[in-house]
């Protein structure tokens, strides 16, 4: 598993990078943290070395942070991110020019970090195709908004332009139930394994949701279901099955899903991806006060 | 690609899915591949043949991962092991380096990172004059 963390200077991306750690710690996925600056820096330096350019930018300041404190999780000779393995690599250092520096990679895994430049939106969510990344974590403000501070609606585009998951981290709450809705057969194996971790990981249980229309399920859907959940019990996990009218979907999350975690299956041929514009997931993101996760 | 110079893959998983995306996916790309369910039935054909690269989940019952490699390696040491998992830990992934394997891919995957890893294996191999 490959994860992107986006991250801006904020509190809340502090915050989301304590469910980045839960799932480094427990799966050794390859980990990239990127920030993206929405200019000038990258236009005054053309080569070198940050250090000696003497620039001061804050989301360079805090991606540091962000790699020493992910880093010191673990205890020393733990950790599978520690840079042991040591040896010279080209770096393309300007056009016409390379030089050989020594690289430390991750003992077991590699954490990179990054900072892009431009459009905060289109960069990371190139980083996540670039990086072939299965699951972008980010977080974002809490209770009904779900924005970033200098470039508000960044987790909800993100959300709709992304092609991978996406683990939108609200809030400081325990994550002790997950509230997992489906509605359609072609959900991939990864997106399951991916509930597994996360009920796993917190200790929570999961509420499987058949998203229905008309009180009827399409007809291919229902078996699946009960398998998805058979899955889920045979993982040892705490499961239970309701289904749920896609109309009264909206007033669902504002009224019951205030703690845990939502997670949204969003394929094409999801009925929430058929009944509802891309807008309206974002309306979902912000009217659900719990953190929420996109499957794809 | 004649038969003889194929690459020669065994993936055991016991969820038949993930055996079922890796086997196509793999035989695409012109490797001759054999997916397993059973840790025992795979115990069983290693000792019959032997395998370029295996790819085995950690968690099984019956015989799990880990004693799958130790006996891959002991019968074919120039096969390299990759183990996929949906729960790393320092003390699993330490007994796997030990044990001689080759890369270690957290659940879930694409295809295309276990693809590449099995590539970086091939190297290897060749390189090794395996």
């Amino acid at each position: 598993m490959k994860i992107l963390f986006a991250a801006d200077t904020m509190p809340y991306s502090e915050y989301a990078l304590q469910e980045l750690i839960n799932l480094a710690e427990n799966t050794f996925a390859g980990i990239t943290i990127v920030g993206v600056s929405r200019g000038g820096l990258s236009g005054e330096v053309q080569s070198g070395i940050y250090d000696s350019v003497k620039l001061d930018n804050p989301l360079i300041d805090a991606l540091d942070r962000y790699r020493d404190r992910f880093l010191s999780h673990w205890k020393q000779g733990e950790c599978p991110y520690e840079a042991i393995n040591c040896r010279y690599e080209w770096l393309v250092f300007r056009p016409n020019m390379w030089e050989q520096v020594k690289v430390c990679r991750g003992s077991i895994k590699d954490l990179n970090v990054r900072v892009r430049f431009g459009n905060v939106v289109r960069e990371i969510v190139a980083e996540a195709r670039e990086s072939r990344s299965d699951l972008i974590i980010l977080g974002c403000t809490g209770g009904t908004q779900c924005l970033w501070e200098d470039t508000p609606h960044v987790p909800e585009k993100v959300v709709n332009d992304a092609e991978c998951s996406v683990f939108l981290v609200k809030e400081a709450h325990p994550i002790n139930r997950i509230y997992a809705c489906l509605d359609e057969t072609n959900i991939t194996q990864e997106s399951l394994e991916m509930i597994n971790q996360m009920a796993t990981i917190h200790g929570a249980s999961i509420e499987l949701i058949g998203l229905t229309k008309g009180m009827g399920i399409k007809a291919d859907v229902y078996p699946w279901l009960e398998k998805v959940f058979e899955y889920l019990e045979s993982k040892g996990l705490d499961v239970s099955l309701n289904y749920r009218e896609i109309s009264d979907f909206e007033p669902f999350l504002r009224e019951k899903v205030r703690e845990g975690l939502l997670a949204l299956w969003m394929g094409k041929r999801s009925l929430l991806d058929r009944f509802f514009s891309k807008s309206s997931i974002g309306r979902f993101i912000k009217t659900c006060r719990t953190s929420v996760l996109v499957l794809r | 690609m004649s038969a003889e110079e194929k690459t020669r893959i065994l993936i055991l998983d016991d969820e038949p899915i993930v055996c079922k995306r890796l086997k196509p996916a793999f035989e695409k790309l012109g490797y001759e591949v054999e997916i397993f369910t059973s840790s025992s039935d795979a115990m069983a054909r290693i000792k019959e043949q032997d395998f370029d690269i295996v790819i085995t989940d950690l968690k099984m019952e019956g015989v799990d991962g880990m004693e799958f490699l130790s006996a891959v390696k002991e019968r074919s040491p120039a096969t390299e092991v990759i183990v996929i998992t949906g729960f790393a830990t320092m003390e699993t992934a330490k007994e796997s380096f030990q044990k001689g394997v080759f890369d270690f891919v957290a659940k879930p995957f694409k295809i295309s990172e276990i693809r590449e890893v099995v590539k970086k294996a091939e190297k290897k191999k060749k390189e090794a004059g395996g």
